[in-house]
This record gives C-alpha cells, sequence and structure tokens, in this order.
C-alpha cells in the first residue's frame, strides 16, 4: 500500500510541476503586435459566462459569434477576419480586471467590443484606454463612458441613470403620476437607476415617495411592496434585473396591486414576460433595444434567426442576442468604413463620421462626432400588451 | 504534527535544517527571479499567490493551530481592505493606510474572540460566518467610508512620495510581507503560546486543566489571524487596484478553507502549496482544455467543480494534503539517493 | 394592525421554507453529527429535478415533484454510501469540508448540464397566482401550500421518531452509535437513509420553493440563510428547526417593513449571533457533553 501511495504521490506532483512548467511559458510567449494582422482582426470582450448574469452574457456573445462569423465568411474586412477572444468574469470585478489585463498585455487585442457589466466596465476601462486601445460598445450602460468624452472609449447605449430620468419624466409629465416608488437593486446598476429617478424628478420639484432595496438573490419581496403600497404611490419604478423583476411582479399581483409598474433596461426584455407570466401584463419599461418579439419578422433578421434556429434546436435567441450581434456589427461597419489601413486613429475617425447610421436589427440609429461618442441618447417605452413587448413611444 | 519545544533539539534531529534552509533559499531565490522572465499577467497572478498566502498564514494559526473554525475570514480582509484605502483617501499616505489596516482588524478580531470564547466547532463556524455576512452588508451601506456598492478605486502605493504602482513592485513589496509574516508563524509555534494554541486544539479542556489561559490564548490567534488578514486585504486591494463589497464575499472564505485544506491543515507549507493551488490550477485546467477544444470556450462551472472536486479527492485520500504529499515524495527520493550512493 | 399581522404571516410563509430546509440540516447532524453544507445544493437540485420531470417531460406537478424528492433522496443516499462512508472517524471539521466540495461540485454539474445551464426557468405550480384572504390578510395559495406541508412533515417526522422502530433506531444512534450498533442496529443503512430523508427534504423545500423563486443554478443561496435558522432552534432539535425558520422569517420580514434599508439583508444574522450571545447551543440546544 505504501508503495503504491507513494507512487501516487510522485505520480501527481510530476504532472502537476510539469503541467506548471509548460502553461507558464506557453502564457509568456505571446503575440507581438497591436491586435492587427495582415490577415486578422484580434478582439477581446470580458463578459459573464457564468455568474450571475451569465443568462445575458451567453446570448451576447452568441449573438457577436455569429455577426463575426457571417462576415468572416463573406471574406472578412478588406481582406482580414476577426477573431475575438472571450474572457469569462463571472461578473467578479476581481477576475474581470485580471482578464483584462491578460488580453491586453498577453494577447494584445486591438479592441475590447462588449464588455458586459457596469461594475466591470468601472474598473476596467481606465485599464484599458491607459494602455492605448479601444473599448468599444460595452454592454453596461454607464455615463462615465461617455461623459466626459475620451477619444478611445464609444458607447451605443445612454446609461442607465439618463434612461431612468426620462422614465421618470415621461411617467410624471406624460402619464400624470405624482406619488413615485421606487425599488431597486442593492448593487451599482440598481442604485444609478435611483439616481436617475431623482435626477429626472427634480426639475419638477418632486420627490420619491418610497424606496425599497433588496440583495441579488433574494426570493421574498413581501415587506417591500408592503411598505411601498402603505406609502400609496402611484408608480414604482423598478431598477431591478431579470429574476427578481419578474418575482416582483408576481408579488404585485398577489398582493392585488394595481400599480404602474416602469422597469429598467435590464428587466425590459422577454424573459421577464416568460417568467412572470399574466402578472406581466400591462407593465411598462425603457429599453434602448427593441424586443425581439418586434424585429423578428424583418427580412434580415429573420435570416439571421433562422440560421441560429437551425444550429440551436429550432429556438429563438435570448433577447440579450440583439446587443451582441448589434454591437459586433457597429464593430464591423466602422472597420470596413475606416478601410484596408486600418489602425486605431483610422477606426476612431470612421466612427466620428457616423451620421444616423441604421443597422436595422432593433437598435436606434447611431450618430457619432469627435464630442459625443454615445451613439443615442433616445430609449424606447415599451409596454406589455396582450404578452407581448410593444412600443408606445420614443423618449429623447 | 511535531510540536517543537527547543530550537537545537530540533536542529539536531536528523540534521534536516540544513536541507530546509537550502530548498527555502532556493524557493526565494525563484520567487525573486520570476518577474525578469513572465509576463505582467503571471507577475499578478503571483502576487495573489503571495497574498492569499499572508491571509492563510493566519487562519492557519486560527484553524489549523489552535483549531478555531472561522467561516468568515473575508470580513478581515475587507475591514483592512476598506481601512487603507480610506486613510489614504484622506492623505496620511500608504504607511499610514498599512497600519490602519492591520489595527482596525485586529480590533474586529479581539472583538469577535470576545463571543468566541463560548462557543466551538459548529457554532463558532456559523457565528463567523455570520459575521462576516454582516460586514459585508455593512460595506454595501457606509458609502461614505467604503464608497459603497460602486466600490472604490485604489490609487497606487505612495510611500514617502514615491509611487509603487508597477505590477513588479507590488510582487516584491507582497511576498516580502508574505515572508516576514511566514517567519512570524513559524517563530510562534516555537513560542509557549504557539504551543499553548495547538493544546487548546488538541483537547481545550486538558490544556485548562493544564494551566494553559484558553481565554487569552483564543483572543490572541484571533487577533493575529485577523492582523495578517487585514494586511492582505490592504495589499490586495493595491494589488487589483478597486474593491467592492461584492469581492468580500462567503465565497473569498470559503476559498481561504479550501487553500488551508488542500494544501494541509497545520502546516505553513502547507499555506503556500495552497495558494499556488488556488492561484494557478484554474489556469492549469484552462490550459489543458484548450489542448482539447478549439476556441476560447470558458465553460461555466469549472472552477466550482475544480476546486470542489480536488477538495473532495484531497480530503478522501490524501486528508494531509499537498503538504504531506511533497513531504513523502521528498523523503523517498532522498532514501533512494541515499541508497544509491551507499551502493 | 392587519399590516402588522401581514408582515407577520408573510415572514412566517418564507420561514417555514427556511425551516423545511434547516430540518433537512438538524436531520442529518443529529443522527450522523456531519453539518451538510451542501444541502443549499441539494434544494437547488430537487427544483432542477421537478424542472425537468414536470416541463422537459411535461408530467403532472405531483408526479414530477414526487419523482425529483426520491431522485434527489436517492443522490443523498448515494452520496452517504460513496462519499461520507470514507470519512467516518474523521474530525467534525473534515467532514464538513467535504461537504463544502460536494456542494461545489453539484452547482458546478448544474451549470454544465446543457438543458440546465445558467439559465433561469419558471416552474409553474398548480396554486401558480391563487391567492386566499382571511379579513384583510394575504396568503398566497403556494406559502399556503407550505406552511401545510411543514406541519405535516414536522407532525410525521414526530411520530416517526417517537413512535417508530425506525425512529427509535435513530435517536439510538445518535446518541450513541457504537452501542447502538452492539445492540444490532444497522447503523450503516441508517446514515444512509438519514442523509436520503435531509435530502429529500431539501428537495421538497426546492419543488415548494421553485414556483415563487424560479429555477436557477444560484438558489442554494437559501440554503445559507436556512442555517441560522437551524442553528437559532439549537442544531439538534427537530422542533428547534421550525421554531428557528419561523423566527427568521418574520424577523427579516418586520425588518424589511419597519427598518431601514439595509437590514432585512442582515437580520437574520443579527438575530443569530445575538441569541448565540446569550444562549450559545441554540433555543432548544442540549449542551454538549464530552468525554476528556
Amino acid at each position: 500500500m505504501f508503495k503504491t501511495l507513494r507512487a501516487m504521490d510522485a505520480g501527481c506532483l510530476t504532472i502537476i510541476a510539469g503541467l506548471a512548467f509548460g502553461a507558464i511559458p506557453a502564457a509568456a510567449t505571446a503575440a507581438e503586435n497591436q491586435g492587427i494582422t495582415k490577415d486578422e482582426i484580434l478582439l477581446g470582450s470580458v463578459l459573464d459566462l457564468s455568474g450571475p448574469v451569465a443568462s445575458i452574457g451567453v446570448p451576447v456573445r452568441e449573438g457577436q459569434d455569429m455577426a463575426i462569423q457571417a462576415v468572416n465568411d463573406a471574406g472578412g474586412i478588406h481582406g482580414r477576419k476577426i477573431r475575438i477572444i472571450y474572457s469569462d468574469s463571472g461578473y467578479d470585478p476581481k477576475k474581470a480586471i485580471i482578464a483584462t489585463q491578460k488580453l491586453l498585455n498577453d494577447d494584445h487585442v486591438f479592441a475590447f467590443v462588449g464588455q458586459l457589466g457596469a461594475a466591470i466596465v468601472h474598473v476596467t476601462m481606465p485599464l484599458i484606454i491607459n494602455k492605448g486601445t479601444l473599448l468599444l460598445f460595452p454592454n453596461a450602460p454607464l455615463e462615465e463612458v461617455y461623459e466626459p468624452t475620451k477619444p478611445l472609449a464609444f458607447t451605443a447605449q445612454p446609461a442607465y441613470n439618463v434612461q431612468a430620468r426620462l422614465a421618470a419624466t415621461y411617467a410624471y409629465k406624460t402619464l400624470g403620476k405624482r406619488k413615485f416608488c421606487a425599488f431597486y437593486q442593492d448593487d451599482d446598476s440598481g442604485e444609478q437607476v435611483l439616481r436617475g429617478i431623482q435626477e429626472g424628478l427634480d426639475p419638477f420639484g418632486a420627490k420619491l415617495v418610497e424606496k425599497t432595496s433588496y440583495k441579488r438573490g433574494a426570493t421574498d419581496f413581501s415587506s417591500q411592496f408592503a411598505r411601498m403600497k402603505q406609502a400609496d404611490c402611484d408608480i414604482v419604478m423598478f431598477g431591478a434585473v431579470v429574476r427578481e423583476a419578474a418575482a416582483a411582479v408576481l408579488e404585485r399581483q398577489k398582493i392585488g396591486w394595481n400599480v404602474d409598474v416602469l422597469v429598467s433596461q435590464p428587466s425590459a426584455t422577454d424573459t421577464v414576460i416568460r417568467l412572470a407570466g399574466g402578472a406581466a401584463e400591462g407593465v411598462l419599461g425603457v429599453n434602448q433595444m427593441l424586443p425581439l418579439e418586434m424585429v423578428k419578422d424583418q427580412p434580415n433578421v429573420e435570416k439571421v434567426f433562422k440560421a441560429y434556429a437551425d444550429e440551436h434546436g429550432g429556438r429563438l435567441p435570448d433577447p440579450a442576442f440583439l446587443y451582441g450581434y448589434n454591437f459586433a456589427m457597429l464593430f464591423i461597419e466602422a472597420a470596413r468604413r475606416a478601410g484596408p489601413d486600418l489602425t486605431t486613429q483610422s477606426l476612431i475617425k470612421a466612427l466620428e463620421e457616423f451620421r444616423d447610421v441604421d443597422l436595422s436589427f432593433g437598435m436606434a440609429p447611431m450618430t457619432f462626432t469627435a464630442t459625443q461618442h454615445v451613439g443615442s441618447l433616445s430609449t424606447n417605452l415599451l409596454k406589455v400588451s396582450n404578452g407581448r413587448w410593444t412600443r408606445i413611444d420614443v423618449l429623447k | 504534527m511535531q510540536t517543537p519545544a527547543d530550537y537545537r533539539s530540533e536542529l539536531t534531529i536528523a540534521g534536516r535544517a540544513g536541507r530546509q534552509g537550502l530548498i527555502g533559499v532556493a524557493a526565494l531565490i525563484v520567487i525573486a527571479i520570476i518577474p525578469w522572465f513572465h509576463s505582467n499577467y503571471w507577475i499578478s497572478q503571483l502576487t495573489f499567490v503571495a497574498i492569499y498566502a499572508i491571509a492563510g498564514f493566519g487562519l492557519q494559526i486560527l484553524l489549523g493551530f489552535a483549531g478555531q473554525v472561522s467561516l468568515g475570514q473575508a470580513a478581515f480582509l475587507a475591514s483592512g481592505a476598506y481601512a487603507c484605502s480610506y486613510v489614504e483617501r484622506l492623505g496620511f499616505g500608504s504607511p499610514a493606510g498599512f497600519a490602519a489596516a492591520v489595527i482596525v482588524s485586529t480590533l474586529l478580531g479581539l472583538l469577535v474572540a470576545l463571543p468566541a470564547l463560548r462557543m466551538a466547532g459548529l457554532y463558532l463556524g456559523i457565528a463567523t460566518m455570520s459575521f462576516g455576512f454582516i460586514i459585508e452588508e455593512v460595506a454595501a451601506r457606509w458609502s461614505s467610508v467604503t464608497g459603497g456598492n460602486a466600490g472604490t478605486v485604489v490609487a497606487a502605493i505612495e510611500v514617502g512620495g514615491v509611487s509603487l504602482g508597477q505590477p513588479w513592485q507590488i510582487y516584491y513589496l507582497s511576498w516580502l510581507f508574505c515572508l516576514m509574516v511566514l517567519l512570524l508563524s513559524y517563530n510562534l509555534l516555537r513560542t509557549p503560546t504557539g504551543r499553548a494554541m495547538q493544546a487548546i486544539r488538541d483537547s481545550e479542556i486538558a490544556a485548562r486543566s493544564s494551566g494553559v489561559r484558553v481565554a487569552q490564548t483564543k483572543g490572541i490567534a484571533f487577533s493575529l489571524s485577523a492582523a495578517f488578514a487585514g494586511l492582505a486585504g490592504a495589499l490586495y486591494s493595491h494589488a487589483l487596484g478597486f474593491i467592492s463589497p461584492e469581492q468580500f464575499t462567503i465565497s473569498m472564505s470559503l476559498d481561504l478553507l479550501v487553500m488551508i485544506l488542500i494544501g494541509g491543515l497545520g502546516t505553513l507549507r502547507g499555506v503556500l502549496f495552497g495558494a499556488v493551488f488556488l492561484v494557478v490550477s484554474p489556469e492549469l485546467m484552462q490550459a489543458v482544455l484548450g489542448m482539447f477544444t478549439s476556441g476560447n470556450t470558458e465553460l461555466p462551472g469549472l472552477r466550482p467543480l475544480l476546486f470542489g472536486g480536488s477538495l473532495i479527492l484531497v480530503l478522501l485520500f490524501q486528508p494531509d494534503g499537498i503538504d504531506a504529499m511533497v513531504s513523502r515524495t521528498g523523503a523517498w527520493l532522498i532514501r533512494h539517493a541515499v541508497s544509491w550512493r551507499r551502493r | 394592525m392587519i399590516i402588522f399581522l401581514q408582515q407577520v404571516v408573510s415572514g412566517a410563509a418564507v420561514g417555514l421554507v427556511y425551516a423545511l430546509v434547516a430540518l433537512g440540516f438538524v436531520m442529518i447532524h443529529k443522527s450522523t453529527q456531519v453539518f451538510n453544507f451542501a444541502l443549499g445544493e441539494l434544494m437547488m437540485l430537487g427544483a432542477f429535478c421537478a424542472y425537468t420531470f414536470i416541463v422537459l417531460f411535461a408530467l403532472p406537478f405531483w408526479i414530477g415533484g414526487i419523482l425529483a424528492i426520491l431522485s434527489v433522496a436517492l443522490f443523498g443516499a448515494v452520496l452517504d454510501r460513496v462519499l461520507l462512508r470514507r470519512m467516518i472517524g474523521n474530525k467534525p471539521f473534515t467532514i464538513f469540508m467535504l461537504t463544502v466540495g460536494i456542494g461545489f461540485c453539484i452547482r458546478a454539474i448544474v451549470m454544465l448540464v446543457p438543458q440546465w445551464g445558467t439559465d433561469t426557468y419558471s416552474l409553474p405550480s398548480p396554486l401558480q397566482g391563487k391567492v386566499l384572504s382571511f379579513g384583510g390578510l394575504i396568503v398566497s395559495a403556494d406559502h399556503l401550500a407550505i406552511l401545510l406541508t411543514a406541519s405535516a412533515i414536522a407532525a410525521a417526522l414526530y411520530v416517526f421518531f417517537q413512535y417508530t422502530r425506525l425512529g427509535l433506531a435513530m435517536r439510538a444512534i445518535s446518541q450513541n452509535p457504537l452501542s447502538a450498533s452492539y445492540l444490532g442496529v444497522r447503523v450503516d443503512t441508517l446514515f444512509s437513509i438519514v442523509w436520503a430523508l435531509g435530502a429529500a427534504g431539501a428537495a421538497l423545500a426546492g419543488v415548494m420553493l421553485a414556483p415563487i423563486s424560479f429555477v436557477h443554478a444560484d438558489m442554494g443561496q437559501i440554503g445559507l440563510k436556512a442555517i441560522p435558522a437551524a442553528v437559532l432552534g439549537g442544531f439538534d432539535s427537530l422542533p428547534g428547526a421550525i421554531v428557528g425558520g419561523l423566527v427568521i422569517g418574520i424577523v427579516e420580514a418586520l425588518a424589511g417593513f419597519y427598518c431601514p434599508e439595509g437590514v432585512k439583508d442582515v437580520a437574520a444574522y443579527i438575530v443569530l449571533l445575538v441569541v448565540l450571545a446569550v444562549k450559545p447551543r441554540g433555543l432548544f440546544g442540549q449542551p454538549d457533553a464530552k468525554k476528556v
């Protein structure tokens, strides 16, 4: 028995040591270029593929991959194919920072596309920009990406608080709501929505009547809703994410409170309807991207969805797919316009000449200038009607 | 586990000190020259090995030597990280920041020790776990000090006007601290306090009957482990450049426990092995998987599978951890080398 | 006043979910001296199995639910036979860490199964959306079902432990496994049965909770909340687990309503620490007698 144990020990240790020594030099020798070669453009993307928002990260990747695959199959951009390296952040800032550093310093990517998560972008943006690399179209509606304008950072979406501000203004002026309540997730994205609501109400001298929060992962919202019901609000604005938003909508139905609900971008998605069912009827939401059901019948979209269905057993992609697809397409379009001599500067120049560029894939037309690096400051106001999201208005 | 009683007697036993010393020096040399050969990515990864090791030494003293279960070490890392960043933000410089980190965490450790004296095992573990959750929430709500949920960006270390922001600088600093903590822990074992801790671990009642000051010793164990964790937290905040409440969760506390167990419970070398395992094994796994699958697929769930699976395997087949594996292999090699020379 | 009562009722409903999981903790610990950290993950596994049977295989809710509970119970027994069996005699802390490892692995495997993964699924129950009203107090039918089920289980367990031979055998092994085995009790089989029962309890909690909280890989977090419930009542007391769960649930609901934001999230832990400071063995716990 002892002999076997010794052999096992030595065997294990040798394998571990061997792999360690093999892996470390492999990581040390990295490509020594700026991410652009004669036939390749190297992109990086740090997404949450296994953590709390993996349900967004995975479809985003699918969308990006599909757009990139299509362009590669058609010959690439000016003869260059796009290769994209993904890293899983697990929505952990620490892992995201390490992953970003690796993509920057070891893999030398040309640009980061579709970086996912407000907290993630918040901490990795300085790293990326200080290295002279582009941060393009992150999946994080964060005001600091475009305010103040940074030469290397471009985004397609207005920030959470900007959308919340527009939504609150709309609720006040158009819907005539006066007693506002907020229900938000106890983290950065939720607090941004809260801030936006207050920003929207300030010009009217109005204030929040009640605000309640929850910790991500919570399943019981009865006390929060009881408190808000007692405050007798006429609208509850959500700064919540899909799962909790759906559960909260169910709670609202359970206590029989017919108050209007306006959800923020993360929850204005088909998944919430799928989870909450009939309780979601009448719910309002803001989202810069149109819901899947609304765009799926457009011919160009239908083609892509059919290709997706063929690969994935006949089902439609998740709404987050649209973000991935659109943002990748934005990069592709910009790279195309930049011409064969693709450099960081030529891409920036090409982007800054975008005027109402409409990709017709559910996203608003994009305009970038030297002083505006956010593609569109408007958002769609949506409402759940007959179990589907429909557009009511466009808020600017 | 051997209880060293006397420096000299230890040295005379089998003359191992010479060999141990050589290995130690060799390891130091390897650590020192790594920044010359490896990328910034690996430098920062190995920095985290040192940081986790520092926190690990603290946990080993508390758990491996004094036998006190703590499922909430992340709270002390958090207190250290936030104390350091707050003091630095106020403009007092990094040395003050680090001192604050250690002091605040030590005091917090003492605070935890008081009720902990009456609890043992399961209940102590759950109480410390609860403490961890509470500190996490405090970090999220006390925005004026901690920056709340948005977290706070941490500037580079500033010592007397010199900025130590480069990865290799933080690397050396972390390993320097790690070495200091290792030596401190090693010496602690030889003192009466260290022996008292082990006595408490093995049988608290017997220890008390033999005159060991149980309350005092437990207090020292908690404070020291918290102090080390606080130091690790301060280093962590600079290595990462950003801290937020979401990092100091029970996940981190569990990672530290897994690290100690896989490395070898009750040994100091085991802490280092465990820290290396914690940081390097996910990388290895990615490298190995990358050989079999094309593309850059990072499958969700692989990291918990790696840690959980390794933990189960270690506990079932090699409960004394990597440290025991290394010892046995080393002894086997030496025995055969000796017998070779005899021939 | 009615608002206060409503909070108490809602809190009690949630608390009983905690209680169901806490019962699992206590049952396993009482009989085998093992603190099974993986119980939350077993609950999640139960929910996913129910999802598979009910939604993917289109079985009726009750049949799918029972199948799910049986599957997880079997899994629990297998865990005991294959893994826990080898650890008998080890320090409690080491066995605890083994269950931590098991919990990691269960969660990882759930995330890797193609049909499950990291997505969120809804598990509609036949009682979905139905709400009962008792003079101004609102209780959802799902919660009422949990209340009735938990009570039934508590009663069943009481009868089981007091009046059946098997229950008597389990009480014997929880006090002194060695002498129990000398007296002819099949200790190893009983260990597996206890694990199966504990896992079944967790799976039941998962099945009942799924319509409310949806099915996803992070459901195990609720297990973390059930731990204070189990400890509050004293980790070896079955009625204590239920009382503990109720207390935690009600305190959370009241804290959410009356206290500043954020308190609700840590209320359970604050209460636990306060109780442990006064009664280090929980409300109904027995002081440990150890042979020196």
